[in-house]
């Protein structure tokens, strides 16, 4: 079977029960997307799949044909500037151990498309991943950071 | 300032790969062909330490001494250096400092140059005095060097923002010193002075951590992402009951996988002994991590169930209730307690209970082993190689300078990883099964198999006589002990769940603090402030319960007992004094932020705990609305704290803020089941840790100016959260909530 990760498409020949997340670090060697718990509950293995983000420990191989994945490796083209959301992040300094961030930034993308201008009480009901540092307050000062940054961003370009 | 490093023997130079290395101890100090030296050996490598480099684009490499867990200390290390180098943060990237060890004349094992740990918020205090005097030597080697190409006094010179400048307007970057400073040494005269505060231009000032990017955009920071040649994962099934082990196994089904290529059984650890892995079991070695869960899934084991088979969460209570029934070990007893119980006008008593609770970093365990006859090689998480080396000795009989350590970025330490049980577990699968190993532990593994936050049963007694003052104060505490299997004397344990100098000790003439030990087989550790989150829970919404009964502001309450500022003796870690005055300062700071006494709308309130936490001073102010069915909201907390001189303020402002998500999700959710003798937690499903819907929505925090000695900051932020959310609840009409899990009803 086929699909595409991070632009690139890739043929797959294996066990097709074996979650994206181990596809992702063990056989494509990104391991930007991290593996907390296995069962969809903490969100640090989000990426996007045909745009949506999806906990990938959770989504198995098999269901994969023809279907178009992005890690965090590629949110931001390699020559080009950071998404909106890891501007935010650093400009307000957000992660502390950092293991969970990824999973945070791409969750955080895909949030804003739905809610380009959100309230705290849009975050508090549409964002679920688990951060053990407690980040949390930060974060939500940087969302609406990047939803200013993606605003002017999309600003520009028009 | 350590007394131990002198300037000559801490820091040298050479040159390598055409950078200047600012290395540790003096191996190359004095060696006549230095000058030569343009590749040091691998060899030669292994026994100097790296601190910094400077590379000719004039960026600088800072290799941190402490492992870095999300506390800030590759950052906050690197200010302290390159403040009295005169760099340029904005020029400075990290890596972890190689780990280096020795024995010495009396065969001890020290560290080589610096101690390389990270636990107890020391690793300011430890490295306050010494990176900056390392800093200073550095400078003095490049003044020098600068003294030479600019034909200049080294009087005239001054060291800033990487570059040496002038009296005369001359300058120089560090970068085209490295040669000229590679062959510099420090003069017998010389002797560091370090720089006055009033002119630090880097310590102090707030600095983003340097990695950030690299974390957003999904670089290999963490052990988990590390790779070895060769090695293959490991994934073990351990005895899920406490001391437990196998007793038949039947791994015909992953031996026929493919892709397995060995399954080796683990014998349980002896019981006697201090720990090394935690549970015996079944390791199976495989290609990738999900060929290794396929395995391990088909392997059918019986256990043994061992000789905990009958312990419970109920259990453990129910014999923590007992106990409090008896007299037990008294460890502090000030006065005549029974006196003045005798004497008083009014008696109150208080119980109050806390669970267990697992550290759950996200990362979960893991960690590189490569065992041979030649050699040990450990990559991994841990905030204490000096312990993975202990225990990799064990297992292997190599000596502890022989092995070979690299820890990596931590995703999370809180005391989890000050214990190197996943190392001793990872060293002895590739021991035992002749494979260089990537050891993993699943999210299930990681809360069935930890050293867990002790739980415990504390009654609290205070004494209040006829003007109402606190005449008599008794905390009783009945609870497993933090020190599993570390070699202690059972009447040795309560110092590591009662600091017997805490408020109000010293402040209150006829105190008692008494300990009962309960047997238990549940691993124990060093959960992050360890038993600080405890006791500042239950001592500080005592304060409140005792401010109701007796009719006083919780806050006056406070100040009226710490009485005049002074310095108590405080004999546990974060002594050697207790100084009331800085205590009822944050406190009054935290409440001022808060405009304490404020009205708020009905179901809303403010309620305030402060505490002292290994020498650093926390008060907090929650604003907390009450929900329906028993639910609560905490809006805002105002923090105020006092950690001495602050070497970075947005490390401290993020950890204090961390610290109170945090506590808030410890006190509120979290909890570790026990039924017939095992965990039943299984994952964050049972697990409820804090989302960012719950969260506090806003965070104040304000940085007390201090001239005191730094304390370090990652642990103080924590233990006032959850008493000061319990008093808020409790102050806006709710239930006055005497357990954890908080949210429990």
């Amino acid at each position: 079977m086929k699909f595409e990760v991070n632009n690139k498409e890739v043929e797959f020949v294996g066990d097709r029960e074996m979650p994206l997340l181990w596809y992702l670090r063990d056989t494509a060697r990104l391991t930007g997307t991290k593996f907390g718990c296995g069962i969809g509950s903490c969100g640090a293995c989000t990426v996007h799949l045909d745009g949506k983000a999806v906990r990938s420990c959770s989504v198995p191989v098999g269901a994969l044909e023809g279907r178009k994945i992005t890690t965090i490796e590629a949110l931001a083209a390699a020559d080009g500037p950071l998404h909106p959301v890891q501007q935010a992040w650093i400009d307000l300094n957000v992660p502390q151990c950092g293991y969970c961030q990824a999973g945070q930034v791409m969750a955080v993308v895909e949030f804003l498309k739905a809610f380009p201008e959100p309230t705290d009480a849009d975050i508090d009901a549409n964002l679920s991943n688990l951060c053990r540092c407690g980040t949390y307050t930060r974060m939500r000062q940087a969302i609406h950071h990047a939803a200013k940054l993606a605003k002017q961003s999309a600003g520009g370009a028009a | 300032m350590s007394n131990e490093i002198t300037r000559r023997n801490f820091l040298t130079t050479s040159l390598y790969g055409g950078a200047l290395l600012f290395t540790t101890p003096a191996i190359l100090a004095k060696t006549p062909s230095r000058p030569e030296l343009g590749a040091i050996s691998d060899d030669a490598e292994k026994n100097l330490s790296l601190l910094a480099k400077i590379h000719p684009d004039n960026t600088i490499t800072f290799y941190y001494p402490s492992p870095e867990m999300g506390q800030g200390v590759d950052t906050s290390l690197a200010l302290l250096f390159i403040e009295e180098m005169g760099g340029d943060m904005d020029l400075v990237s990290v890596e972890p400092m190689p780990y280096r060890i020795k024995r010495d004349a009396e065969g001890k094992v020290t560290p080589l140059s610096v101690p390389q740990f990270a636990g107890g918020s020391t690793s300011i205090s430890r490295n306050y005095g010494l990176l900056r005097t390392a800093g200073a030597n550095a400078r003095q080697l490049l003044l020098q060097a600068a003294a030479t190409k600019l034909q200049q006094p080294i009087a005239s010179l001054n060291a800033e923002k990487s570059w040496v400048h002038s009296e005369d307007g001359k300058k120089i970057r560090f970068a085209d010193l490295i040669e000229t400073a590679a062959q510099e040494s420090l003069p017998d005269e010389f002797e560091p002075v370090l720089k006055n505060r009033k002119d630090w231009q880097t310590i102090g000032v707030k600095r983003f951590s340097t990695q950030v990017e690299k974390i957003v955009t999904g670089q290999p920071l963490y052990g988990m992402d590390m790779d070895y040649p060769g090695a293959k994962v490991a994934l073990m099934a351990r005895s899920p009951y406490l001391d437990g082990q196998v007793k038949k196994l039947d791994a015909s089904a992953a031996k026929k996988l493919p892709g397995v290529h060995a399954v080796v059984e683990l014998p349980r650890p002896p019981l006697d002994e201090n720990y090394t892995y935690l549970a015996g079991g079944v390791a199976v070695i495989a290609d990738d991590f999900w060929t290794a869960k396929k395995a391990r899934d088909s392997l059918k084991i019986e256990w043994d169930k061992g000789p905990h088979s009958n312990e419970s969460s109920a259990s453990l209570y129910q014999q923590c209730a007992d106990l409090l029934k008896t007299k037990g070990q008294i460890v502090r007893d000030d006065g005549d307690f029974d006196g003045a119980i005798k004497s008083a006008n009014k008696v109150i008593t208080r119980d109050y209970r806390l669970p267990l609770v697992s550290h759950a970093q996200l990362e979960p365990q893991n960690c590189i082993a490569h065992v041979t006859e030649e050699k040990c090689v450990i990559i991994g998480p841990t905030q204490s190689p000096g312990g993975a080396s202990v225990q990799a000795a064990k297992v292997t009989g190599f000596d502890r300078t022989e092995i070979e350590i690299h820890y990596t970025r931590l995703g999370g330490g809180f005391g989890r990883r000050l214990t190197s049980d996943h190392v001793a577990e990872a060293v002895t699968i590739s021991k035992v099964s002749g494979y260089p190993v990537k050891l993993i532990w699943t999210r299930e593994d990681d809360l069935a198999h930890d050293f867990y936050r002790p739980m415990g049963h504390h009654q609290v007694i205070a004494a209040v006589d006829d003007k109402g003052k606190v005449s008599a104060w008794s905390h009783r505490l009945a609870g497993t002990p933090k020190h599993y299997r570390r070699g202690r004397k059972p009447e040795e344990l309560f110092d590591a769940d009662l600091y017997v100098d805490d408020f109000p000790a010293g402040l209150v003439a006829n105190l008692r603090t008494e300990y009962h030990l309960a047997k238990s087989g549940m691993p124990q550790g060093s959960w992050r402030a360890p038993a600080h989150t405890a006791n500042a829970f239950v001592i500080q919404s005592f304060m409140d319960e005792l401010a109701e009964e007796i009719g006083q502001d919780p806050l006056q309450l406070r100040l009226d007992m710490l009485g005049e500022a002074r310095e108590l003796e405080y004999g546990q870690h974060g002594g050697p004094v207790y100084d009331t005055g800085r205590m009822a300062g944050v406190l009054k700071q935290a409440a001022e932020m808060a405009d304490w006494g404020r009205e708020l709308p009905a179901g809303r309130a403010l309620g305030l705990a402060g505490h002292f936490t290994f020498g650093g001073y926390c008060a907090q102010v929650a604003e907390v609305e009450l929900l329906e069915d028993g639910k609560f909201k905490v809006h805002k907390v105002f923090a105020a704290i006092d950690v001495g001189i602050v070497v970075n303020p947005e490390g401290v402002i993020a950890q204090v803020e961390g610290g109170i998500n945090d506590g808030l999700s410890a006190a509120a959710g979290q909890q570790i089941l026990v039924e017939g003798g095992r965990v039943i937690t299984e994952n964050f499903d049972t697990y409820p840790m804090l989302r960012i819907g719950d969260s506090v929505t806003e965070i104040d925090v304000h940085i007390m100016p201090s001239s005191a000695d730094p304390s370090g900051v990652g642990e103080m932020g924590l233990p006032p959260l959850a008493p000061a959310v319990a008093n808020a609840i409790r102050s806006a009409g709710g239930r006055r909530i005497r357990q954890h899990p908080m949210n429990a009803s």
